[in-house]
């Protein structure tokens, strides 16, 4: 008869076993196969909040890709989620070019920005870097307020749809926003195993010393930010189809990229499902808490992040990894990790 | 013309070098990217209204009580939530502070709803003309505050006690802690003063602009400018950044139109970064050793 004590090391390892990324993977088709069933058999409104989410991880997956796994803390990352929604706008109004092909170049337009804005501004470091893109947001939003023949301005721009009736409108968009933030994911995941993501992760620990390791430490950044820019300027893309109609506050929002943050937060920067599980967190946790104070959601929104802030200054994920390993009982008691 | 607009430059410049003057202050001193810093910009406006609608006091009078309360406000923001916060990074403060903004601007909608007010002067349209150019009363005082408010502060820092321990901290805390200084209060006490300045920007904008709850969001890009342009914690280079900023502002509506005058200064804080990072006048100390 075995010791109390080996049993339940015996669970507790159990338990931890459970909460390896392994196990925890072939959860994925299960709940992707829920994702996809869900849209035809729960109402507008939920399809809607989830449409929400997915998008929100997909930004959050870009900005993971630069500030999780680079280290670069690319504040006004939004510029490329904004472009991206009137790369494929404008170009669907004037030239009558179809969604698809719209998207495409919400892709293209971005991640030409981020090439040529990082070939100089990836020189930054740190808090230069981050107020440096906080200024190419400001400015580029002016430019489209200002430059009217192409954007209308302020006074905004509709977006024809692809999908016909409401219903398949909503489903159409919810389908839209769960591929890209799939691909978003995998993305991150491929990047993270190979060469170029351990030189990312080495550049985000100390950029000198990847330097002098031979890893080309400008082209890898560059190359992160042009793909974090595209993903972010094809959510963009597909929000401005799922809008319907489009103006520049919005889609160049400083919020969003807090919002992003605050989700690499709880789920963990430079993890491959954390910035995921992130979103669904706050995504689901704010929608409950506005949808019953639908006035205060910027005040409850603020409040929220503040509180994340204060409660989990490194990060919920840092927690769970703490708990996860305390369960495998690597931590032995008032041990440090 | 030219010299109607230089001057319209060079009012606009001293609003922007007040609002600037506690952003940089913060920035230099904490390494906090105070994205909280309109939020307490609106505050003081909010001050100014109310004190000027039921008291009657002017704006430029009282001055004091608005400076007084938004020292509280941040004292105790660095106290409770920054001082947990900072040093995890420039992400965290830049997101903490972002969410106290949103907290400060949304409290503010709430009370006061989006409603446009005013405070009105019996001097509000006044104005004195000097070689044709129109100078009007209002504007000159906001200069005159901003000069006073420039030497005053660089007199806090260079002469006194606390002003020493603020720069003493800048230069390096761990050293500072150990020759007794209380870095936890001098942080507190920073980011009151940041808060003060950035309340008194916002009594002396209630004069000449609409108070509303998004009154300071149009200065933060100002202030990023102005504070990359003098270069972190440099006092008196922001007076002079402030006004480059301003009469470039205005020149550039002359030239290019009206409406591009964020993207002016978008486009002056990434130059200056990548050309300058220490600003014209930064002294590359002030905030550039300081890891993390």
């Amino acid at each position: 008869m075995a010791e109390p004590t080996a049993i339940r090391r015996n669970v507790r390892q159990q338990l931890a076993g459970l909460l390896q990324p392994r196990v925890m993977n072939w959860l994925l088709i299960p709940i992707m196969a829920l994702l996809i069933w869900l849209p035809g058999n729960v109402n507008a409104y939920w399809v809607r909040v989830l449409t929400g989410v997915f998008m929100m991880a997909a930004v959050a997956q870009s900005f993971n890709i630069i500030m999780g796994l680079a280290g670069y803390l690319a504040f006004g990352h939004t510029v490329f989620f904004g472009l991206g929604a009137y790369a494929a706008a404008t170009l669907m109004h004037h030239f009558g070019i179809s969604y698809w092909i719209g998207l495409v170049f919400a892709a293209v337009i971005p991640a030409i920005y981020a090439f040529l804005f990082g070939l100089v501004l990836l020189r930054l470091r740190s808090q230069y870097f981050a107020v440096a893109t906080i200024g190419v947001l400001y400015g580029t939003r002016e430019l489209v307020i200002n430059l009217r023949k192409i954007t209308l301005g302020s006074s905004g721009l509709v977006v024809p749809s692809v999908f016909g009736s409401p219903r398949e409108v909503v489903v159409g968009y919810y389908m839209l926003m769960l591929a890209l933030m799939v691909i978003a994911t995998l993305t991150v995941w491929w990047i993270t195993r190979n060469r170029f993501g351990y030189g990312l992760r080495a550049i985000k620990s100390d950029e000198d010393a990847a330097r002098v390791m031979g890893i080309p430490t400008m082209r890898y950044k560059v190359l992160a930010w042009v793909i974090a820019a595209a993903v972010a300027g094809v959510a963009g893309g597909v929000f401005a189809g799922s809008m319907s109609y489009l103006e520049p506050g919005p889609v160049f929002s400083i919020t969003t990229v807090v919002k992003a943050f605050a989700m690499l937060l709880i789920g963990g920067a430079g993890s491959v499902f954390g910035p995921v599980i992130g979103a669904f967190l706050f995504g689901l946790a704010s929608e409950f808490l506005w949808g019953a104070f639908i006035d205060y959601h910027m005040l409850i929104l603020g409040a929220l992040i503040v509180v994340i802030t204060l409660l989990f200054p490194k990060g919920i994920s840092d927690l769970f990894a703490q708990f996860r390993s305390r369960l495998a009982g690597t931590v032995e008691k008032g041990g440090d990790r | 013309m030219v010299a109607q607009t230089i001057a319209s430059g060079i009012f606009l410049g001293a609003l922007y070098a007040i609002s600037a003057l506690g952003f940089s202050l913060v920035w230099g001193v904490l390494g906090i990217v105070n994205m909280a810093h309109a939020s307490f910009l609106t505050l003081g406006a909010y001050v100014a209204f109310l004190v000027s609608a039921h008291l009657g006091w002017d704006p430029f009078l009282s001055l004091p009580v608005g400076m007084a309360v938004l020292f509280v406000v941040g004292y105790l923001s660095q106290v409770s939530l920054l001082n947990r916060v900072f040093r995890s990074g420039l992400a965290m403060s830049l997101i903490a502070t972002f969410g106290l903004g949103l907290v400060v601007t949304y409290t503010l909608m709430l009370i006061f709803t989006a409603d446009f007010r005013g405070v009105i002067l019996p001097y509000t349209g006044a104005s004195t003309t000097v070689w044709g150019v129109i100078l009007p009363y209002t504007r000159l005082g906001i200069l005159a505050a901003a000069v006073i408010m420039v030497i005053g502060l660089s007199v806090f820092l260079n002469r006194t006690k606390l002003g020493l321990s603020i720069q003493a901290t800048s230069l390096n805390r761990d050293a500072a802690q150990l020759v007794g200084v209380n870095t936890p209060r001098v942080y507190a006490a920073t980011m009151g003063i940041g808060a003060a300045i950035a309340g008194a920007a916002g009594m002396l904008a209630s004069v000449v602009y609409s108070v509303q709850p998004y009154l300071g969001d149009p200065f933060i890009s100002r202030a990023f400018a102005v504070t990359v342009l003098a270069g972190m914690g440099s006092v008196g280079g922001t007076l002079v950044a402030g006004i480059l900023l301003g009469v470039a502002e205005s020149l550039g509506v002359l030239v290019i139109g009206p409406g591009y005058q964020e993207a002016i200064a978008s486009g002056m804080v990434v130059l200056i970064l990548l050309l300058r990072p220490t600003g014209l006048f930064g002294r590359q100390f002030f905030a550039g050793v300081k890891g993390g």
